[in-house]
Formats: structure tokens, sequence, C-alpha cells
């Protein structure tokens, strides 16, 4: 039997919609919970919003913060306007990854679907805020810009294209690959004992679980943030670039 | 910036990210047209230079 197998989403709640598989399975409902405790904390932390804040009200303030000072300081005051987008992202997928170590609950960020999706959202709107900004012909000429020899032009166009095309790509696997081996090292250490058959093994896998689940919380952390980071930067680059 | 790290910790990721791109872009050219290897091998080096020319444009912009 393949251990990875159980880290593969299983159907909860069998769906079909127009011939189309929309089954919900335990990964997207543990993404739901996340989205639902994230558009929660934010309702409850705004309704309360008091002058002296508590906990919760500091927390939010911090993440908010350090959102706009940290990833959006080159934007200035535009860079108000992206501070729901960034701060919902990083909130949403800190949540989907901490939700995952909770065991029986699958992170919807160890699916590269999911993380594909999230990829392809953030590049998305990258491209949509530059052609707003600047234009088509802006964004052409950001691709190729006027007066170079044709050769180079042509060479450039799809170095160009492949770049970009490659930053989602690196978003999605960055996040999955980090979140999917993190939880195949603690189904592969608690597999040792099955494999040896011996009581002397036991104190591996469990001293090892504790570590690694210990550490899963700082990748989830940092895992969001980077992910976060790097949509913010792309942000930046696709309003800043001089077309 | 302090979390320029996180920049260039990425770019190690895009460059490779960029090459398999090319290629797997290059590789169906090839299925399509028949045109083995010439479509992988010019996929792979457009790729190489999407990637190396991400990683120069983020350090021309951090310098």
């Amino acid at each position: 039997m393949n251990i990875l197998e159980h880290l593969q989403p299983t159907t909860v709640v069998p769906l079909h919609l127009l011939g189309f598989d929309v089954s919900l399975t335990n990964s997207a409902l543990t993404g739901l919970l996340a989205a639902t405790i994230v558009v929660l904390f934010f309702y409850v932390v705004s309704r309360r919003a008091k002058p002296v804040p508590s906990l919760s009200q500091n927390a939010a303030e911090i993440l908010v913060q350090f959102v706009r000072d940290e990833m959006l300081a080159p934007l200035g005051k535009e860079g108000e306007s992206w501070l729901p987008f960034l701060v919902s992202l990083f909130s949403f997928i800190l949540a989907c990854n901490l939700l995952g170590l909770i065991p029986g609950l699958l992170p919807p960020t160890s699916n590269l679907n999911f993380t594909a999706t999230l990829a392809i959202i953030v590049f998305l709107i990258v491209q949509t805020a530059g052609i707003v900004k600047h234009g088509v012909g802006g964004y052409l000429r950001a691709i190729v810009p006027p007066g170079l020899p044709w050769p180079v032009a042509a060479f450039l166009f799809p170095v160009e294209i492949i770049g970009q095309l490659a930053r989602p790509f690196s978003l999605a696997v960055r996040l999955f690959a980090n979140m999917f081996a993190g939880h195949a090292i603690i189904l592969m250490l608690i597999s040792l004992i099955f494999i040896f058959h011996n009581h002397f093994v036991i104190p591996l896998p469990v001293l090892g679980n504790v570590m690694i689940l210990a550490f899963e919380i700082f990748v989830s952390l940092i895992q969001a943030f980077i992910f976060t980071y790097l949509s913010a930067s792309y942000i930046v680059g696709a309003l800043q670039t001089e077309h | 910036m302090k979390n320029d790290f996180i920049k260039a910790a990425s770019l190690g990721l895009e460059i490779a990210v960029a090459v398999f791109l090319g290629a797997f872009i290059g590789y169906q050219i090839d299925l399509r047209f028949s045109s083995q290897p010439i479509g992988m091998a010019l996929g792979v080096l457009i790729g190489a230079a999407a990637g190396l020319w991400n990683a120069v444009r983020v350090g021309l912009k951090e310098k």
C-alpha cells in the first residue's frame, strides 16, 4: 500500500453538476472551514474595534500594518487598495496550513490543484492590474520595448512570456511542495512502526513527529508569508513598471 | 528592504520552473509538428533565458 495515498483528498459529499464531478472532498471542506474562520475572525474584530485594542484586535492590526509597511511600502497611498486582498490571502493560506496540522483534517495547500488556483488568481490580478494601470499599449511595450531590432524583439517576446508564466508555477509548486513534504515526513515516520514491528522503534517516530509538527507550525507561517510577499512584489512590479 | 532574501531565495525555483516550462512547451511543439529535437532544445534555451532574465531584473531593481 502506498502511504502517500493518505494525503490524497477523499470524497465526503458526492456532487455532480452539469456532468462535472464537483464533489466536496475533505481537503475542500478544510478550505471552506479556513475561509469561514478568517471571515468570522475579521468580522468580529472589526465589529468590536475599540480605541484600546483587545488581543484579537491587536493581532489583526499588526497583520494589516505588517502587510502595508513591509509589502506595499513602495506603492505609498496607492498600496492601500491592495491591503484587503493581500491580508485575506495571507490569513486564508495561514488558516489552511494550520488547520491541516489537526489530525483528521487534510490541508488544502498540500494539493497542487488548490495552490495552482491561488497562483492563477494572483497571476490574473497582476496582469489585469498592469493593463488597467498602463493600458494595453503600455503593457505590450513592457514586454517588448520599442526600438529594438526585430531579431532581438522576436527572441525577447517568448522569453518575457515564459518569464511571466514561470511566476504562478513557482508560487503554486513552492507552497504545495512545502506543505506536502511536511505531511509526507510525518506519515513516513509513523509508518516506521508498522515496517519494523518492533517496540524499540516507537520513540523515534513519536519524538520525530513532535519535532516535525512544531517545525510545521513555523513552515505554515513562513509559507503563507512567502506566498503573500511574492504576490505583493509582483503587484508592485506590475504597477511600477516604466512603460 | 528587510525581506530581500525572500526574493533572492525564490529565484532558484523560478529559474528551474522557467527551464521546465520552456522544455514542456518545446516538447509539445515537437509532438505537434514532428520537429524533434529542435522545439525542446529551443524551449530549454528560451526557458533558461527567461529564468535568468527574471533573476537579473530582480537584482537590478534591488541594486
